[in-house]
């Protein structure tokens, strides 16, 4: 069972855990999760044990007794060998294997973590990300400042014409907007400072 | 009247300095009534200094109502202070500001050119940011060694019916095998009844390395993992581990390969864990085999003062880092975040900054239970501080909207309070103190070739006023630090001197790291200039080539422009670019010294296990990028000298008010430029007598930054990550151009 995980590439894997499911252990055939934990635990050899447990997380992977018997069943086999290599990683199972076996996954058991960096930013975190930019902008005088301003106003006013945004985002917007009005403005009066010494030259 | 204040305020703040590097940690009492009498003294005191020096009775009377006017909420705000670290606080900033408005309105308002103008604004930028970080390593020396109150310091705890089971977490890349033996055979006498030992080997290329390990684990009862291939470096090792974890473990502990525990590690700790909001607890990284050499000592106590000084003040805000080893941490929170950040390279201190955001609450616990080895040689600890000040920024790059000001209102899952926002914050910019000091660093090599080269470039006029601040500034920063050294860890004014020049030894390596955190998407580690087959002396200057290169340009250039042009401005210059070539030559000082007690072989062999897995960036392509700037900048120098200057005063200066006409110019001649001004030299603003840009050079000595402070930011990396050194860094800055022998009288 566990060579499918050699043919398909890391997103399918990711799709097809049943934790993805909404509600994790829903329509789960109990019985047969309690035969296979069973069974893994007075399997023969380790790996029997280890087949019968990836039945087990293929089911349900975040239950705590599957987390249980899978550790329980590969630290017996790394009692002989500690060799693990790593095959793959979705966003919640280890894809790995033991020297000359088959592969087999573990469970995370941890939630997901924010991906950074983001492969996208909402136009809310352009525009208060910007804020960084015009205060370096700030340095020749705020011309800087004053030609990234509208640029993250810009960005700013998009998010908030989105329909069915987030408070959060909304509220980004609005702060990225505030920024950039007054690093606007400070740079304004910069600029106006530099330019009465050029009038004056 | 402003630069009286100016002055008025660099008389407070000298006195106030000289009381509280006496007094100020001694002092274990604070109430409101003695800490007003207390600055009414100071401020009576500096007063009739002033007097005596000639500032007008006015301006004294009115600043002084002011000071104790300020000085009232501040005593409030700071009541857990003593009245001197208060008081020391208080004309700390009011300088800083003081000196800021100062150079503002020189800068904005000068007859300068448009190129020389916006050079200004730079340096005014710099100043800016260096004051500031100065503030921020104020605040944390004083807090901790004028704190009259702690009102966050744990009480001790005994484990009693609270026993539950601890699973630790022994991370190791490429350990030697002995090493590592030694730290499993510690934790398997510990006193605690519930827990067990991950071992996590991840990619060590050899067999024979990793598989002795695997028969200590199988002997002592502890479960081992050889992870292959692996991705994630050491995080991505300790995420498999919380995986493999026992489901029964509540607790998660970390230990780095090299830490020998005491016994009673897991009894004396555990027990914090009883109240459910704890997150994780933290005690102090401690070392061993420091003692018969002085660059380890300085190594030591460099370490020691961010226990001693940062985490407590962490501690009183609930915003301790996690570091990476001697700490333990609830297992189900580190679940709740989802694990150990793969991205980030200082995994800890990232993994902290995410927990408190959650609302839990974090413990430092200031007593040593484990000892591990620090790097033995330079090369060593260049690449521990990469690191450290890599991972660092990248917290500060990915969290920052989580540290600012509106960061509860955008998002109300956020709880972190301002007082945990300020000190991550202020962490994580502290890194770049360093960067300014190279940025001034620049600035004056530039500075002293154009006097070289008899080109003149103008910056914003110079004042007495911008020679006196900023050298009180500097040496109010040197003398906190080597203060805080010394009063946090005991030490003599020579293992504080020690300590101190290492902290700048290490700001060209923080440099680099601060600008590769900040253009890479992905964390690298520093690869240094090879060595080759060459004696351990060479190595060590081999190492630290780059380091030594600026600290001799600009000692050679420095003396240089005193040859071409002898004058007191130029001693000036040189005494800046001694100042800045002192901080880079610490490095090939320190480098040496690090041989002291060593045997070459045992540096190479250490060198040979110590060797980081990841992807690396070179030092010789950094070192020559970063002089690809310095010379870009020197163009542009040279570029803005020919730049004509205007010939007359701007019309707007009449809207300024006039001061009666001085009888000498303002502008500091060569020879009055160290003086303190006489009472009747009254506005350093530009007036009519004041000689138009074509003034020599200018000095401007850029504040000082030294920073902290020398301190730290230490944050221990990975311990923590973080520790950061200090900023010392001075800061000088630039004077552009050679002193014109005789500046032409300005038409107004």
């Amino acid at each position: 069972m566990a060579d499918r995980y050699l043919s398909r590439n890391e997103r399918s894997i990711a799709e097809t855990q049943p934790s993805k499911r909404r509600n994790p252990g829903e329509g789960i055939d109990r019985s047969r999760l309690e035969m296979l934990l069973h069974q893994a635990r007075t399997a023969h050899s380790p790996e029997e044990a280890l087949e019968y447990a990836q039945r087990a997380v293929d089911m349900l992977p975040n239950d705590p007794r599957v987390q249980s018997t899978v550790q329980l069943r590969v630290f017996d086999k790394l009692s002989e060998d500690a060799f693990l290599g790593f095959l793959a990683e979705t966003a919640n199972r280890y894809v790995v294997e033991f020297r000359d076996s088959r592969p087999f996954s573990v469970p995370k058991a941890r939630a997901e973590q924010e991906p950074y960096p983001p492969v996208r930013r909402t136009e809310a975190e352009k525009a208060l990300r910007m804020m960084w930019w015009m205060l370096l902008g700030l340095i020749p005088a705020g011309l800087g400042a004053i030609i990234l301003s509208p640029i993250a106003l810009g960005h700013g006013i998009r998010s908030l014409q989105t329909e069915n945004q987030d408070p959060r985002q909304h509220r980004m917007a609005w702060t990225g907007i505030l920024v950039a009005l007054a690093l606007g403005v400070l740079g304004v009066f910069f600029a106006a400072l530099l330019l009465l010494h050029l009038l004056l030259g | 009247m402003l630069t009286h204040l100016f002055y008025l305020v660099g008389v407070w703040l000298a006195i106030s300095l000289v009381l509280v590097l006496l007094f100020g940690a001694r002092v274990r009492h604070s109430d409101f009534f003695t800490s007003l009498m207390y600055l009414g003294m100071v401020i009576g005191l500096g007063d009739l200094v002033c007097w005596l020096l000639g500032i007008p009775i006015q301006t004294i009377y009115f600043a002084s109502i002011a000071a104790v006017a300020i000085g009232i909420p501040f005593i409030v705000i700071f009541r857990d202070w003593n009245a001197l670290g208060q008081t020391f606080f208080l004309f700390s900033i009011a300088a800083s500001m003081t000196y800021l408005v100062y150079a503002f309105l020189v800068t904005a308002f000068s007859p300068v050119s448009s190129i020389a103008f916006i050079i200004s604004f730079l340096l005014l930028f710099l100043e800016v940011c260096a004051l500031s970080l100065s503030l921020t390593y104020a605040y944390e020396v004083l807090d901790v060694l004028c704190r009259a109150r702690w009102r966050r310091r744990p009480q001790v705890k005994l484990l009693d019916k609270y026993i539950p089971m601890v699973s630790l977490h022994v991370p190791a890349y490429n350990e030697p095998p002995e090493l590592v033996e030694q730290t499993l055979r510690a934790l398997a006498r510990l006193d605690y009844p519930n827990y067990e030992v991950i071992l996590v080997d991840n990619n060590t290329p050899r067999e024979d390395t990793w598989q002795p390990l695997a028969a200590v684990c199988r002997e002592l009862g502890f479960k081992c993992l050889h992870l292959d291939r692996w991705p994630g470096y050491k995080s991505g090792a300790l995420n498999f581990a919380l995986a493999m974890t026992d489901p029964h473990a509540e607790i998660i502990g970390v230990l780095d390969a090299d830490y020998i525990v005491q016994p009673d590690w897991l009894r004396r700790i555990v027990p914090y864990f009883e109240d459910p909001e704890v997150a994780f607890v933290q005690t102090p990284q401690d070392y061993r085999e420091y003692e018969n050499s002085r660059f380890a000592q300085a190594e030591y106590d460099g370490y020691k003062y961010f226990f001693a000084l940062s985490m407590p003040f962490r501690n009183e805000r609930n915003a301790i880092i996690f570091c990476g080893t001697m700490g333990l941490l609830r297992k189900r929170v580190l679940q709740e975040i989802g694990g150990w950040d793969q991205w980030c390279i200082t995994e800890d201190a990232e993994a902290s900054l995410r927990i408190l955001y959650k609302g839990y609450k974090a413990l430092y616990i200031p007593e040593t239970f484990g000892r591990g080895i620090m790097p033995l040689d330079f090369e060593g600890l260049k690449k521990q501080r990469f690191r450290w000040a890599f991972g660092g920024v990248q917290v500060i790059k990915k969290h920052w909207w989580k540290l600012m000001p509106w960061a509860g209102w955008i998002d109300p899952d956020n709880k972190l309070t301002p007082r945990q926002r300020y000190v991550y914050l202020t962490a994580g910019l502290q890194w770049f103190n360093e960067l300014l000091t190279f940025a001034f660093t620049a600035m004056v090599l530039v500075s002293a070739i154009l006097t070289i080269t008899g080109h003149t470039a103008y910056l914003r006029p110079t004042s007495e006023a911008f020679v006196v601040l900023p050298v009180v500034l500097i040496g109010t920063n040197v003398l906190r630090a080597l203060w805080g050294l010394r009063r946090a860890l005991h030490l003599t004014w020579s293992r504080a001197g020690y300590a101190l020049t290492l902290w700048f030894a290490l700001t060209w390596v923080v440099t680099l790291a601060c600008i590769q955190a900040i253009v890479q998407r992905a964390g690298v580690f520093l690869r240094t200039p090879k060595a080759g087959a060459v004696s351990a002396a060479l190595r060590a200057l081999r190492v630290t080539s780059f380091e030594t290169t600026v600290g001799v340009l600009c000692a050679f250039a420095g003396i240089l422009a005193l040859i071409h042009y002898p004058s007191v401005l130029t001693v000036g210059l040189l005494v800046l670019c001694f100042s800045q070539a002192t901080i880079y030559l610490s490095a090939p000082f320190h480098s040496v010294l690090s041989l002291e007690g060593q045997t070459a072989l045992r540096v190479a062999e250490q060198a040979r296990w110590a060797e980081i897995q990841g992807a690396y960036t070179n030092e010789s392509r950094l070192g020559l990028q970063l002089g690809a700037v310095v010379f870009a900048l020197l163009v542009f120098g040279l570029l803005a000298s020919l730049w004509p200057a205007p010939g007359k005063l701007p019309w707007w200066y009449s809207l300024l008010p006039q001061p009666p006409p001085p009888a000498a110019p303002i502008i500091p001649t060569a020879a009055a430029l160290p003086t303190f001004p006489p009472p009747s030299t009254a506005l350093p603003l530009p007036s009519a007598t004041v000689p138009a840009p074509t003034f020599p050079p200018t000095a401007t000595l850029a504040p000082p930054t030294l920073a902290p402070t020398v301190a730290p930011t230490m944050a221990p990396p990975t311990l923590a990550p973080t520790l950061a050194p200090p900023t010392v860094a001075p800061t000088l800055g630039p004077t552009v151009g050679p002193p014109a022998a005789t500046p032409p009288a300005p038409t107004p």
